[in-house]
């Protein structure tokens, strides 16, 4: 009771002189008129021994503020350690599944560089032989094309070197060329072979015939000689090296291969 | 309030923030750091673990695949043989010749070249190493044939050629047909290949009945 009285707010008579009040007790207390004329027991104590209690509530709400403190501190502190032990463990279980699923994979990694080996050797004869000819095609082709009076005397092959064609403003999709020669009864022999070149299966492989050279009259008893350089086309692979569905990019990358002079990619 | 009450509370407060900051400082920081850094390889782990559970399955796929792989190889080795067998590899050609009817004038094969860089691969990009030599699988050789015969026979040759079990990629034809008194003629050119042997895989380690590893 006495302290709530201590800490209740007095009145203060501002008329009143403290100077006038007893000498030993100066300051607002003794100007102070409590409405209950019974003064509280506390005006009485003297002001350094309410002051030393006032300290000592003070610093027993200091202390008590600092236990909270440090409580709260320690919580705080064990919280944040558990928090991390636990992530430890967390992180250690994380790190044995990982490493069961490494240990396995490294077990099978044989498996997987013998797959490897075998897709890149795949991959490598496909390539190489991308560009391979149908060259028994393009004989046959070549002899069934030739009419009655004609005969083959040579060809050779040229791949990746078109001739050129009887067409100079367009740029056929050749990827080689025939260069033949042989014998014909007359001239107009010559002419039904290259008529001939331009039907049926001829004319998917064959392409842009041009002759070159025709030499006698024939007739009787006489004979012609000719050389013609025929192209053929993309159609002349053989692409039985690379899967059936890659077949139309694998004439493609053929084609480009071929014209760039890597017939058979000479490493 | 008094100034020993307000030292009091300034010791007070000061005491607590010192505590507290210290606390945080020495403990609680470096806890929720190494916390915060755990979190981080456990998401770290966790991703590995299920990119190796992927590629465990795959591997798992190929290893119960592993005699259909057998078999392409097998396939493969016999197309492109390890080393040239020079001997299987005549008899080849003088019975395709044969079989053809052509007789054979003249084989020409050159010694083996050790494979180079990958001819058709494109090139590295600017500041990346280019692909090891070593790394293209596949030999070559190069061949010269001639052979004469009638011109059905030198037809049947080529195609017959094209058809070997080890192929032979032609480069070149020269052609000359018949004439009186002689057989039509064929020189050609191309290649033949070999591959670099392929390692069976070892068989993996039993598992362990205890860790299941």
């Amino acid at each position: 009771m006495a302290l709530l009285t201590m800490i209740r707010k007095p009145k203060v008579d501002s008329s009143v002189d403290p100077l006038t009040e007893d000498g030993a007790a100066t300051g607002p207390v003794s100007v102070h008129h409590w409405p209950d004329p019974a003064k509280p027991a506390a005006l009485l104590v003297p002001r350094y021994v309410r002051d030393n209690k006032a300290a000592a509530g003070t610093q027993r709400h200091v202390y008590a503020g600092l236990g909270a403190t440090a409580l709260g501190v320690v919580a705080a502190v064990v919280t944040s350690i558990l928090l991390a032990h636990a992530s430890s463990a967390d992180l250690i279980a994380a790190q044995a599944v990982q490493g069961s699923a490494q240990t396995k994979v490294d077990n099978l990694s044989s498996i997987a560089s013998y797959y490897d080996g075998l897709e890149q050797r795949r991959l490598a004869t496909e390539s190489l032989l991308i560009t391979d000819i149908k060259h028994a095609a393009l004989f046959d082709t070549l002899y069934r094309s030739l009419p009655a009076g004609v005969t083959l005397g040579s060809y050779s092959t040229a791949i990746g070197a078109p001739c050129a064609g009887p067409n100079p403003f367009v740029s056929p999709n050749n990827i080689g060329c025939l260069a033949v020669g042989g014998t014909a009864d007359s001239p107009s022999d010559v002419s039904a072979m290259l008529q001939n070149f331009k039907k049926g299966a001829a004319a998917d492989i064959l392409s842009e015939a041009f002759v070159t050279q025709i030499t006698g009259a024939g007739g009787a008893g006489g004979s012609t000689s000719f050389t013609v350089n025929v192209n053929f086309t993309s159609d002349a692979f053989s692409l039985k090296y690379v899967p059936a569905e890659d077949a139309a990019a694998a004439a493609a990358k053929a084609t480009a291969q071929v014209l760039a002079n890597q017939i058979g990619a000479t490493p | 309030m008094t100034a020993k009450q307000q030292k009091t509370i300034t010791i007070g407060v000061v005491v607590g923030l010192v505590l507290a900051f210290g606390a945080y400082f020495l403990v609680i920081g470096p806890q929720l750091t190494k916390r915060a850094e755990d979190r981080a390889a456990i998401t770290d782990a966790d991703a590995q673990a299920v990119a190796l559970v992927g590629q465990l399955a795959t591997l798992e796929a190929k290893r119960d695949a592993m005699p259909d792989a057998q078999a392409q190889v097998a396939a493969l080795t016999e197309k492109f043989p390890n080393s040239y067998q020079q001997d299987q590899w005549l008899q080849m050609i003088m019975t395709t010749a044969k079989d053809s009817g052509v007789a054979l004038s003249s084989i020409a094969p050159t010694e083996p070249s050790s494979p180079g860089a990958d001819p058709l691969a494109p090139a590295p990009a600017a500041g990346t190493a280019p692909v090891a030599d070593a790394a293209f699988p596949i030999a070559q050789s190069s061949v010269a044939l001639s052979a004469s015969g009638s011109s059905a026979a030198v037809a049947r040759f080529i195609k017959a050629l094209e058809n070997m079990t080890r192929p032979l990629l032609i480069d070149s034809i020269e052609y000359t047909g018949a004439t009186s008194g002689q057989g039509a003629s064929i020189s050609l050119t191309g290649k033949t290949f070999l591959s670099r042997p392929l390692e069976a895989p070892v068989p993996a380690a039993a598992p362990d009945p205890a860790t299941g590893q």
